[in-house]
Parts: structure tokens; C-alpha cells; sequence
């Protein structure tokens, strides 16, 4: 398999510093996500791998650190490393190139906004440009239409616009009306149309021109202000409401009109985490982030939402980096795996190189202790250490059967033993 | 095997009050009619999404919860289950039955009656940070359910405890200190022994392991089985990780919106799941092996409202099977053999199998 790659992070150390101490979250980390693949993370609780993921987006909450470390993002065919932009430069590529899904949806859906609101932020935010351009466009659509609604309307050819309007379009409208004599329409009944076509054309100049200035200047004090003004975007909403609800639809939401205008606690879970998804795939993301996204559902949501993650991948060929830890979850839908213990990864391999020979003994573990009918329960001794004072060399040799002299004092390197299967530890290449 | 618990047309409604004297407007039916039995020594599991009742059954079946209707017998020796039986059925209003129920149906107990129960039913619960009380010592945490049966009391508790703590993988080092020094497998254990320590005959297990991971799981499902063993327990393992329950139980029932619609031995429901819900269900595990993927069509549509369940089998509207005499009527649990007890009219009528 030789694909593109999308995103690569070279060693990096991520560090949080706490009253209790200096938190090695993450140790020299080493991952590359490649075009159209679901690259799964798997490890327990702790062990960093929403670190990990947070630190791709320079979201890691104050007290943690990255200290060094590369993370590469391919942009137009060139790499741009990430952790050295400019911030702003970085709110660009949140959600946009990167979107990421968290775990807990309903923590993540703002509950005082509704479901349309959130979304059509997220829109707003990343394409205003693009729905700007639609609704204006759909604007000049809607006047033509309207020159057509005024002349089959009338008859009555006395009648005298008294709004001082010029428009173009008046003065055709009026010309068509001299010239009606078939329908039956009072004065005043037409003196009121016509009176209420007016104020829509103010409006809808008044909306042209805002959106053409939205467009052109769109920092401007001026433009602010009046973008502002209560009613004056409303083919701007018409429009994103619009992509909205085709969102929705793509997650498989039933009534999407409806569930638009729901507010977060009025969705299941399920729903919720669809809405979540929606967002996150909203901007054509390069780069899709799962953060446990199917923790805290039921299984049969669960297989709901995994059908869908597949359905991203293969219809758009986004790049999902799934993040679990459950291993039946990756076995399901992922391409390759790595696997996470305190802070670093032990081991990286395709999926079914992964599952049938797993080669560091903490992954061995890690599959061994998956509850299996028939067959023993193991599990590996000992607990996860703390990352404040974490055992020296391989982090993994005080809970190891097969550690070394050598495990315990220096760190094993992160190396490709086979093709495209990469392992730390000491007991493959080199010392062995 | 006899019969430890025997719960007959279990119902617990949660009321919901609205409007100025806030009155009762509707009922959440968390339990609506559930009858099973549960063998002495053996492991019953029960499985369910979120929001089916599994919860609300474990708690009612302690009487932790009072139900709304129906019975439950806790070690009621088998001739005295037939009469009771036998009068429902000819004289629901006589007064031996009345008699009878007071004495063996626990849904009646109250006061020194349902303490002395508590002795022998015990719950260890699924968030062990939220279950021990965060200022209080283990060794008093663990003493607190002797100390309350009036069981021991000082040294003797004090032995006691150190007794069971040892039994489940922790030590006398650990008796003054508090819970927030523990990680969640050690917690979980803690608990285990709190519920332990005054001898239980049964034990529910309301989702012990989801707190917890992979490998701390295998874990505690090992002290499970050594501790049924020693212990000559009997299990109620509630769950919605059915990788777990498979391994645990020897029985396993099936849940929906407050109704049992599946009951047979362990390795026959994970073969063979005959509800189209358990189908779906058991199809809907991801099974940790990439060699095993499969095309699955997952389960359309939603979980119903527990308050206005739909008419008939509460499945029906997202069943591919279901007939008209689903949408009117209300399926039974029928045995289709090996103890195998199903609630679906289709397999009744072996158009499923």
C-alpha cells in the first residue's frame, strides 16, 4: 500500500506540569495517517492517546505542554508543520482540514442552542464565503421570479406608483399593468401589492448589497454593523439551513427538518453524536478525528455509528484516526492500529498482521485479556504507573514476563521489524 | 437445581408529576411484567441497552426499589410456590394466599423484615467512585454493612473486614485509606467486598465492569468466579457488554423497554438468538477479530419512549417480522425447549428459527 500521506507526527513529547509533578503524557510519539485509511489508536485509560489527538490540533488544555515534537499536516501537496503556525493560522485548520468527534456528545452540543444554530456555525466559521455567493445568486433568482408574479397579478391601468421608486424593474412592472385588463383586482387590493413588493425589493437590495460587501469587505466596521441588523440575512439562513438539513440527512437522521430545530437534550444519544458527526464532516474535513466517539453508546447505536464511519471513509475518503479502546471496535473498522501504553506506542501494524501476530508482549496482553467464551481469562499483572515518575527504559518492563537487563535501562526505539510493522521493544531487532 | 428467586409479573412505574399539585400525569414503565426464575449457584445474566429496565429490575428484586405489582420469592421452598400458584389461580382472594404472600413474597416486607433480607441480598453497584462515600475510611466503609446488620462489631469487625479485603486481592495496608487513593479496578474491589462482608446468599451486579479497562476487567471477572466458588454465591450480572456476560453467566435474559423478550442458557442465545431483537443485538457486537468482520444491516431507528410504550410487542415497530397480531397483541415468554423462553409471535409460529 503506498499512499499519500496526510498527516504525520514525529516525536513528540507532550508534558504536563501539576502540583504533584511534571505528567509525561506523552513520550516520543511516531504516527502517520495516510490518505482514505481508518488509522485506530487503542490503549487504556490514561495511557494518551486523546492527548495525542489534541495535540495534533494544539488543543491541549493549559497545564500540559508540548515541548517538542512535528506534526505535519499535508496541505496542496506540500507538509506544513502545524505546531509551528501562527495561532490563527491554526483556527483555520480546526474543523476545517482537521474536524475532530468527541466522546461525549452532549457535553460537546452547547444546550442553549439549537441543532441548526451549532451547525450553521461551524459552516459559517469555515464556507461564509461560499454561502454568501449561493444566497446571492439565489437573491437574483427570486427578483426575476418576482417581475413574472407581478404581471399575471392585475388589470386596473389608472394606477399610480407613489413611491418614488426607480428600479428597473418597477417601471416593467408598471408598464405590464397598464396593459392587464382581464383580472379582477380592486385598486387598493393592488395599490397594497404593489406597496409590499416595494419594501421586499428595499429589502432584498438592501441584502445584495450587504452580501456583496460581506463579501468584499468583510472585516470592515461598517459591514459588521449592519450584518447585525435584525432580518437582513435571511436568504443567508434560508441557505444554510438548507445544507443543514442535507447534513442531517447524509447521518441517516430521520425528519431532519425537524431534528433542526431540536435542542441538544431533547436527542438521544445516538442522535446527539450524529449531530456531533455532522458538524465535524460539515467542511470536507482532510483529516477526521474520532475521540472514542462510540463510548458511551449502546451496541446497536454503536453498530449504527461505525457504519457510518466506514460510509464517511468510502464515500468521501476522509482519513479517520479512530481513537478506542475497545478492540472489537478496531478489529471491526480499522485499516491499521497502534497501540498505546503510557504515553508512547508500543506497536504499529496493519490490522490482521496485528491481530494474529502480535509481537510486543503488551499488545499480546492487550488481546489476551478480551473475555472469550471457552477459553481462560488472563490478564496482565499489575497496574498502569504513573506518569510522573514512570519506570526508566521500557515503560512497560516491571508488568513484562520477558524483561531484560536491558529493558530497565534504556528506552527501546520505535522500529519497523517486518514491512509496516513497527515495534518498541527490546526482544525484536537489533538486541536479539 | 432449586429455585433461589422466583419473581412473578414484576412491575415498577416511576410516576411522572405535572401541573400545579404536581399530580401524577403519566408512568414511566421502567419494569412492565417480568417473570423469571434464578437457580441457586448459577450466574443469571441480563442484557439490554440503556433505558430497557435492567437497572430497575436488579434494584426491585433487592426491594430496594418497592414495585408496583407483582411478587417475588426469595428461597421459598418448591411445595409451598405450587400452592401459592395453585390458589392464584382458584381463589386469588383467599386469605391462606393472603397469608402465604406475607410471608415468603419480599415485595410485601417492611421494617426488621426487609433489614434481615438486606443480609442476604447485596448490590455492588457500577461507578465505585460514586458508590463509596468519599470521607470515609475503607475499613469503615467495609465494617459499615456489619456494623448496621448488628453483625460485629470493634475487633471482631475489624478481623472480619481484613478477612474479606484479603479475599478480594487487597491488604490490611489498605485499611486507613480512602477511597480517591484507589484506581477504579482497587475501588471496584472495595466494593465487592462491602458487599461481601456480611455473607450474601445473592448478589447483583449492576454493570460492575464498565468503569473499568480491558485489563483490570479480566480482572474482576476472574475474582467474580473465584468468589462465586468460595463463596457459593448466586449472580445477578446486569450489563450491556455482552462480550462480558457471555463469559460470566449461565443463563442470560434479554431486555426491551421493560420486558423480557428472551431467556436461555449461555451458549445457546450467543448461537442462536431466536427475538429478532436479540439477533439484532448480538449481531451488533464488534467481535475482536478482523478475520470475523461481517456486512451487517444495523438496527433501524430508535428505542421507544418507556412512558407510551407501543401497543402490542414493544419491538414491533422495528421488526422486520412483525405481523398484525404483533401490533395488537402482547406476545408471551414461551419455552421452544432446552429451557430456551422466547416473546415473539413469530417464532412461535416457527416462522423464525
Amino acid at each position: 500500500m503506498t499512499q499519500e500521506e496526510m498527516l504525520k507526527v514525529n516525536n513528540l513529547f507532550v508534558r504536563f506540569y501539576t502540583y504533584e509533578g511534571v505528567v509525561e503524557a506523552l513520550d516520543d510519539v511516531n504516527l502517520t495517517i495516510k490518505k482514505g485509511e481508518i488509522l485506530g489508536l487503542v490503549g487504556e485509560t490514561g495511557c494518551g492517546k486523546s492527548v495525542t489527538s489534541l495535540s495534533t490540533l494544539r488543543l491541549v488544555p493549559p497545564p500540559g505542554v508540548i515541548e517538542k515534537g512535528e506534526v505535519h499536516l499535508r496541505k496542496e501537496d506540500r507538509f506544513v508543520d502545524l505546531l509551528k503556525q501562527p495561532e490563527p493560522f491554526i483556527r483555520q485548520i480546526r474543523g476545517k482540514d482537521i474536524a475532530m468527534i468527541f466522546q461525549e456528545p452532549r457535553a460537546y452540543l452547547n444546550p442553549v442552542y439549537s441543532v441548526y444554530d451549532q451547525i450553521s456555525e461551524v459552516l459559517l466559521v469555515h464556507r461564509k464565503k461560499e454561502f454568501l455567493e449561493k444566497a446571492l445568486t439565489s437573491l437574483k433568482e427570486k427578483n426575476r421570479q418576482y417581475i413574472f408574479d407581478c404581471n399575471s397579478l392585475n388589470k386596473d391601468c389608472n394606477f399610480k406608483i407613489k413611491a418614488k421608486e426607480k428600479t428597473k424593474l418597477f417601471n416593467i412592472a408598471v408598464q405590464h399593468l397598464k396593459d392587464a385588463h382581464k383580472w379582477n383586482v380592486t385598486k387598493s387590493d393592488l395599490q397594497s401589492k404593489i406597496e409590499q413588493a416595494i419594501r421586499e425589493d428595499v429589502a432584498w437590495t438592501f441584502e445584495m448589497k450587504l452580501y456583496k460587501r460581506m463579501i468584499e469587505k468583510p472585516n470592515s466596521l461598517i459591514t459588521r454593523f449592519l450584518s447585525k441588523i435584525y432580518r437582513s440575512k435571511r436568504e443567508l439562513k434560508n441557505e444554510l439551513r438548507k445544507e443543514v438539513v442535507r447534513l442531517l440527512k447524509v447521518m441517516g437522521i430521520p425528519d431532519p427538518e425537524r431534528v433542526a430545530d431540536m435542542y441538544p437534550h431533547e436527542l438521544s444519544g445516538g442522535m446527539a453524536q450524529r449531530v456531533v458527526i455532522a458538524m465535524a464532516i460539515s467542511c470536507n474535513p482532510l483529516i477526521l478525528i474520532a475521540d472514542e466517539p462510540t463510548t458511551n453508546l449502546d451496541v446497536t447505536v454503536q453498530a449504527q455509528i461505525l457504519t457510518l464511519v466506514k460510509d464517511l471513509r468510502d464515500k468521501f475518503g476522509s482519513s479517520i484516526l479512530y481513537i478506542t479502546h475497545d478492540l472489537g471496535v478496531i478489529a471491526e473498522v480499522c485499516d491499521r492500529v497502534g497501540v498505546m501504553y503510557a504515553g508512547t506506542i508500543v506497536e504499529l501494524a496493519d490490522i490482521m498482521e496485528l491481530f494474529t501476530r502480535p509481537l510486543h508482549p503488551y499488545t499480546v496482553g492487550l488481546l489476551e485479556s478480551i473475555p472469550r467464551p471457552g477459553k481462560e481469562l488472563k490478564s496482565i499483572p499489575g497496574t498502569v504507573p504513573s506518569l510522573i515518575n514512570p519506570p526508566s527504559g521500557c515503560r512497560f518492563h516491571n508488568r513484562c514476563a520477558y524483561a531484560m537487563d536491558i529493558c530497565t535501562r534504556v528506552k527501546p526505539p520505535f522500529r519497523e521489524v517486518k514491512e509496516n510493522h513497527y515495534v518498541a521493544c527490546h526482544l525484536y531487532g537489533g538486541s536479539k | 437445581m432449586s429455585v433461589l428467586i422466583k419473581v412473578k409479573g414484576l412491575k415498577k412505574y416511576y410516576p411522572i408529576l405535572g401541573g400545579l399539585l404536581k399530580r401524577k400525569v403519566a408512568d414511566v414503565k421502567a419494569v412492565d411484567g417480568v417473570s423469571f426464575e434464578i437457580f441457586k449457584g448459577e450466574c443469571f445474566g441480563l442484557v439490554g441497552e440503556s433505558g430497557c429496565g435492567k437497572t430497575t429490575l436488579g434494584k426491585t428484586i433487592l426491594r430496594l426499589l418497592k414495585p408496583t405489582a407483582g411478587s417475588i420469592y426469595y428461597n421459598v421452598p418448591g411445595d409451598i410456590l405450587e400452592e401459592i400458584e395453585q390458589l392464584e389461580k382458584d381463589d386469588p382472594k383467599s386469605p391462606r394466599l393472603k397469608h402465604l404472600r406475607e410471608q415468603y413474597d419480599i415485595s410485601t416486607y417492611r421494617g426488621r423484615n426487609l433489614l434481615s433480607l438486606r443480609r442476604r441480598l447485596q448490590i455492588v453497584y457500577q461507578d465505585p467512585t460514586t458508590s463509596l462515600d468519599p470521607r470515609m475510611l475503607v475499613k469503615d466503609i467495609v465494617a459499615e454493612p456489619l456494623i448496621a446488620q448488628g453483625l460485629a462489631k470493634g475487633d471482631e469487625a475489624r478481623k472480619r473486614v481484613i478477612e474479606i479485603l484479603k479475599k478480594v486481592g487487597l491488604t490490611e495496608r489498605h485499611l486507613y485509606r480512602y477511597p480517591h487513593e484507589f484506581s477504579g479496578g482497587q475501588r471496584q474491589r472495595i466494593a465487592i467486598a462491602r458487599a461481601l462482608v456480611v455473607n450474601p446468599e445473592f448478589v447483583v451486579l449492576d454493570e460492575p465492569t464498565s468503569s473499568v479497562d480491558v485489563s483490570v476487567r479480566a480482572q474482576l471477572l476472574r475474582l467474580f468466579k473465584d468468589l462465586r466458588e468460595e463463596f457459593g454465591l448466586t449472580y445477578m450480572f446486569v450489563s450491556h457488554d455482552l462480550s462480558v456476560v457471555e463469559v460470566i453467566s449461565d443463563r442470560v435474559g434479554v431486555m426491551y423497554l421493560g420486558k423480557l423478550v428472551e431467556l436461555a442458557p449461555t451458549e445457546e442465545i450467543y448461537k442462536q438468538p431466536l427475538h429478532p431483537y436479540s439477533q439484532a443485538l448480538f449481531a451488533s457486537i464488534p467481535i475482536p477479530d478482523p478475520t470475523k468482520r461481517k456486512a451487517r444491516a444495523p438496527l433501524k431507528g430508535e428505542v421507544p419512549s418507556p412512558v407510551n410504550p407501543p401497543a402490542g410487542c414493544r419491538f414491533h415497530p422495528r421488526c422486520e417480522f412483525a405481523m398484525d397480531v404483533c401490533r395488537k397483541e402482547e406476545p408471551l415468554l414461551l419455552d421452544v425447549g432446552n429451557g430456551h423462553y422466547v416473546a415473539c409471535f413469530a417464532v412461535a409460529e416457527k416462522r423464525l428459527r
